[in-house]
C-alpha cells in the first residue's frame, strides 16, 4: 500500500493517456488538495457531506434563514450565485438527482462490480417507494395501508422487503448469464410495474396520493426541517444516506466481497474454480443493490408524496444503468458523476437554451437529444466509462523486480530442448521447400 | 497409507456420448501424477469430475478417505482440491496481485458484515492475503508483474500466474490442465521445475500434458486415457512402451515408432509428441 499518496502516481497509475496530456502545473495545483483529502482519514466524508450541504444553500440562500432566524432578514434577498437551476426548481432537480445517486450505486454494486446486467433494477425502487406508502398515513381510503406507522418507521421495511425482493429474484436466476439474466429483470419490472398498475390496494395506475412526510423526532425549534414539510430541505436527509450507502461500498469492494463480485464478473467459472461461493455472492449483489433503492424508495415516496406506476417506466432502468456504464463500471466515484450527468445536465441544458431551440429542437426535447450525443462522445472517447475503477497495486522494491530476471535467465533450453528446437526448424524448412 | 485421492469407477454420460467409462486409479500422497491421452479422450472431462463441475454419472471421487461427488466446486476448494485451466483463464482486468488474493480468500474468513464494518479480522485478512500472493507470485517467478492486469502478462506467465492463484488456495491437490501448451522450449523448461518445486513443498500435483518430454520427464507414475477409458498406468517408462498406447496415440500399425519409444529415444520421443503438437 503506498503511503503517501500523490495526485500525479494516481493519474499515472488509473488514467495514463490523460496524465500524459496535463501539465505539471495543473497537477501539482490540485496536489495539496488531494492529499489533504487522503491523510485526514474518514473526517473526508464529513467533509464531502459538508461540501454537499452547501450546494442547496447556494441556489437558494433563503434556505439559511430557515435554519438561523437572526440571518432571515439578511439573507432573504440574496441572489443566488450559480446561473443555472437555481431556487426551488433547481432543489427539485437537486433532490431527484440525490436519489438517483443512491439509484446508481445500488446498480453499480450488481452491474459494475458483480456484472451481472439487471434491466428492472426500477422495479426494486418501486417496491421501496410502495412499501412506505402502505405502512404509512395516507390520503384517500385505507385501503391503501397495511399498518399506519410513523413514515420513518418504515425506512428499515422498505429497504428489508427490497432485500427480500433482491434474493427472490436473485436464487431462481443464478444459472443465467448476460443476456439471458437481462431478459428476467426486464420481466421482473413488468410484472412489478403491472401488479400496481392492477391491484386494488395500490389504487392501479390512479397511485396512492397525499404520503405522510417523515417526522424526524428533531426538538421543535427545528421547525420546518423537523418535518421536511418544504422541498427544500430534502436533500439535506439524501446527504447521510448517500455517504453511508458510499461508504458501506466502499467498504465492501475493498474486501473479500468486493474481490470476489470481480472475480464472478470476470469469469465465472474460473471465480467457482478459486472456491468463490458463486451463488451466494450473486444473491448477495443482489441484496446490496437493492437495499439503497430501497432508502431511495422511501425517500422518494415521503419526498413526492405521491406514486403511481408512471413514476417508475422501464426508462429510469435504462437511464441508470447509463449512468452506472458513463461513470465507469465498478468505479463508485463513476456512479455517483454518471447519475449527476443523466439526471442534472438534461435540465442544465434546458435552462442554458433559454427557451431557444436546441440544435432545430424545441428546449424540452433538445434537451434529451444533447444528452443522447453525449452520451455518444463518452463511450466512443472513454468507452471504459469516465472512471476507471480502482485496482490494488503495491510498490515493489528495486530488489524484487530484478528477482524475477534472474529465474529467466536459469531457464536456459537443455541440450535435448535445443536438439528439439532445431530439429522442428529443420522439419519446417524441409516442408516449405518441398 | 491411504491414497491422497481414489477415482473409484467414474463415468459421464452426456446423453448418448460416453465421456469417461470407469475411469479408475489413485493418487498418493506427495507424487507428481501425470493424465496422457489424445485429445478427446476425457482428461478435462475427468478434472471437471473430480473439482465438481459435473457430477458424475456413475462412482465416486474420495479426497482423503472422503466422499467429494456432488459437491459443489468451492466446497471441493475448501476441502483442499484445485486446479488451473487448458485455455486460460484468469480474471483479466484485476491486476496479477488481486488474482492471487482471490485464491488466497478462499482460506478468509471475513463476513460481509465484516468487511461493511472494517473488523479487525478484515484488515489482518487483507494483510495476509497480500502477503501470501506476493510470495506465491515470487514463488511462480513473476512477482516483478504483481501490478500489472493479467490480460497484460506474456502466454507463458499467465500460465504461472494460475498456477500460483491455484496455489494461492493452500490445496493438497492441485490439478494443472496442459500447464506446457503453448509453451516454447525455455519456458517449458522453467514450468518443469516450477512443478517439481511445487512437490517438492509438499503438494500433490495431477497433471495433464501432450508434451511428451514435460509429462515423462516430470511424473513418478502415469495414466493413459483413451476414449474414456484408463488404457494403461504406471512408471513412464513401462506406459511409454506399452503397445496399446502407442496404438492409442499413433494408430495401428505404427509398430515402428513402438520400438522407438521403448528405447526411450529422443527422437521416437518427437514422434509421439509431434501429431498432438500441432492440435495445440
Amino acid at each position: 500500500m503506498a503511503t503517501k499518496r500523490d495526485l500525479r502516481t494516481y493519474l499515472n497509475e488509473a488514467y495514463p493517456k490523460t496524465s500524459d496530456r496535463l501539465p505539471d502545473g495543473v497537477v501539482n495545483a490540485f496536489n495539496g488538495p488531494y492529499r489533504a483529502y487522503y491523510a485526514i482519514g474518514y473526517w473526508r466524508y464529513l467533509v464531502a457531506a459538508l461540501l454537499m450541504a452547501t450546494i442547496p444553500i447556494l441556489m437558494e440562500p433563503s434556505i439559511l434563514g430557515d435554519f438561523f432566524p437572526a440571518l432571515e432578514d439578511s439573507v432573504a434577498d440574496l441572489e443566488s450565485p450559480i446561473p443555472y437551476l437555481t431556487g426551488g426548481f433547481g432543489i427539485r432537480v437537486l433532490v431527484m438527482t440525490g436519489i438517483w445517486i443512491l439509484l446508481a450505486l445500488g446498480l453499480s454494486v450488481v452491474v459494475g462490480m458483480a456484472g451481472l446486467l439487471d434491466l428492472g433494477y426500477v422495479a426494486f425502487f418501486m417496491l421501496g417507494a410502495y412499501t412506505t406508502a402502505f405502512m404509512t398515513e395516507s390520503g384517500g381510503a385505507d385501503q391503501f395501508h397495511f399498518v399506519v406507522w410513523p413514515n420513518v418507521a418504515a425506512l428499515p421495511f422498505a429497504i428489508l422487503v427490497c432485500i427480500l425482493a433482491g434474493v427472490a429474484l436473485g436464487i431462481p436466476t443464478l444459472r443465467l448469464r448476460g443476456d439471458y439474466l437481462a431478459i428476467v429483470t426486464l420481466g421482473f419490472h413488468e410484472i412489478v410495474r403491472q401488479s400496481a398498475n392492477n391491484l386494488t390496494i395500490t389504487n392501479g395506475s390512479r397511485g396512492i396520493p397525499g404520503i405522510e412526510r417523515p417526522d424526524l423526532g428533531l426538538p421543535e425549534s427545528w421547525g420546518e426541517f423537523a418535518v421536511l414539510s418544504s422541498h427544500n430541505y430534502w436533500f439535506f436527509l439524501l446527504i447521510p444516506a448517500i455517504i453511508l450507502a458510499v461508504i458501506m461500498i466502499r467498504h465492501l469492494e475493498d474486501s473479500r466481497v468486493g474481490r470476489y463480485w470481480t472475480a464472478i464478473r470476470e469469469d465465472e467459472v474460473a471465480a467457482a474454480a478459486m472456491g468463490v461461493p458463486v451463488v451466494k455472492m450473486k444473491v448477495l449483489a443482489f441484496a446490496i443493490g437493492a437495499s439503497t433503492s430501497g432508502v431511495a424508495g422511501w425517500i422518494f415516496a415521503g419526498y413526492a408524496t405521491f406514486i403511481s406506476p408512471n413514476n417508475f417506466p422501464l426508462l429510469y432502468s435504462i437511464l441508470i444503468l447509463c449512468a452506472v456504464v458513463i461513470g465507469g463500471l465498478g468505479s463508485i466515484s463513476g456512479a455517483v458523476v454518471g447519475a449527476m450527468l443523466v439526471q442534472g445536465l438534461p435540465e442544465v441544458v434546458r435552462e442554458a437554451s433559454g427557451g431557444r431551440t436546441v440544435f432545430g429542437f424545441d428546449p424540452e426535447t433538445g434537451r434529451i437529444a444533447v444528452f443522447g450525443f453525449l452520451l455518444v462522445v463518452v463511450m466512443i472517447f472513454r468507452p471504459g466509462g469516465l472512471f476507471a475503477p480502482k485496482r490494488r497495486r503495491i510498490e515493489l522494491s528495486e530488489a524484487s523486480a530484478a528477482e524475477g530476471v534472474i529465474i529467466d535467465e536459469s531457464a536456459q533450453p537443455s541440450q535435448d530442448e535445443i536438439e528439439f528446437a532445431s530439429s522442428v526448424h529443420e522439419a519446417s524448412q524441409q516442408k516449405e521447400g518441398d | 497409507m491411504a491414497p491422497l485421492l481414489k477415482v473409484d469407477h467414474v463415468t459421464m454420460q452426456f446423453g448418448g456420448l460416453r465421456a469417461l467409462g470407469d475411469v479408475d486409479f489413485e493418487i498418493s500422497e506427495g507424487e507428481i501424477f501425470g493424465l496422457i491421452g489424445p485429445n478427446g479422450a476425457g482428461k478435462t472431462t475427468l478434472f471437471n469430475c473430480i473439482t465438481g463441475v459435473y457430477a458424475p454419472t456413475d462412482g465416486k471421487v474420495d479426497f482423503v478417505g472422503e466422499a467429494i461427488t456432488g459437491k459443489r466446486p468451492d466446497q471441493i476448494v475448501a476441502i483442499g482440491i484445485c486446479r488451473t485451466f487448458q485455455q486460460i483463464r484468469l480474471f483479466p482486468n484485476m491486476t496479477a496481485l488481486e488474482n492471487v488474493i482471490v485464491g488466497a480468500d478462499a482460506r478468509h474468513k471475513t463476513s460481509i458484515f465484516g468487511a461493511i464494518l472494517r473488523s479487525r479480522r478484515r484488515k489482518r485478512e487483507e494483510l495476509e492475503g497480500e502477503e501470501t500472493a506476493l510470495s506465491l507470485l515470487d514463488f511462480c517467478g513473476i512477482k516483478r508483474y504483481a501490478n500489472d492486469l493479467g490480460r497484460n502478462l506474456s502466454y507463458g506467465d499467465q500460465r504461472r500466474l494460475e498456477i500460483a492463484r491455484a496455489l494461492a488456495t493452500q490445496p493438497k491437490l492441485v490439478l494443472l490442465d496442459e500447464p506446457a501448451a503453448g509453451m516454447n522450449p525455455v519456458e517449458k523448461n522453467g514450468l518443469r521445475d516450477l512443478v517439481r518445486k511445487i512437490r517438492d513443498n509438499g503438494t500433490t500435483v495431477l497433471l495433464i500434458e501432450h508434451d511428451m518430454k514435460v509429462v515423462m520427464g516430470l511424473s513418478d507414475r502415469v495414466a493413459v486415457l483413451d476414449h474414456g477409458e484408463v488404457i494403461a498406468e504406471g512408471l513412464p517408462e513401462q506406459v511409454q512402451s506399452n503397445p496399446k498406447v502407442i496404438e492409442a496415440y499413433l494408430g495401428s500399425g505404427a509398430g515402428g515408432a513402438a520400438g522407438g519409444a521403448a528405447t526411450g529415444d529422443p527422437e521416437a520421443d518427437d514422434q509421439v509428441a509431434t501429431p498432438t503438437q500441432g492440435e495445440n
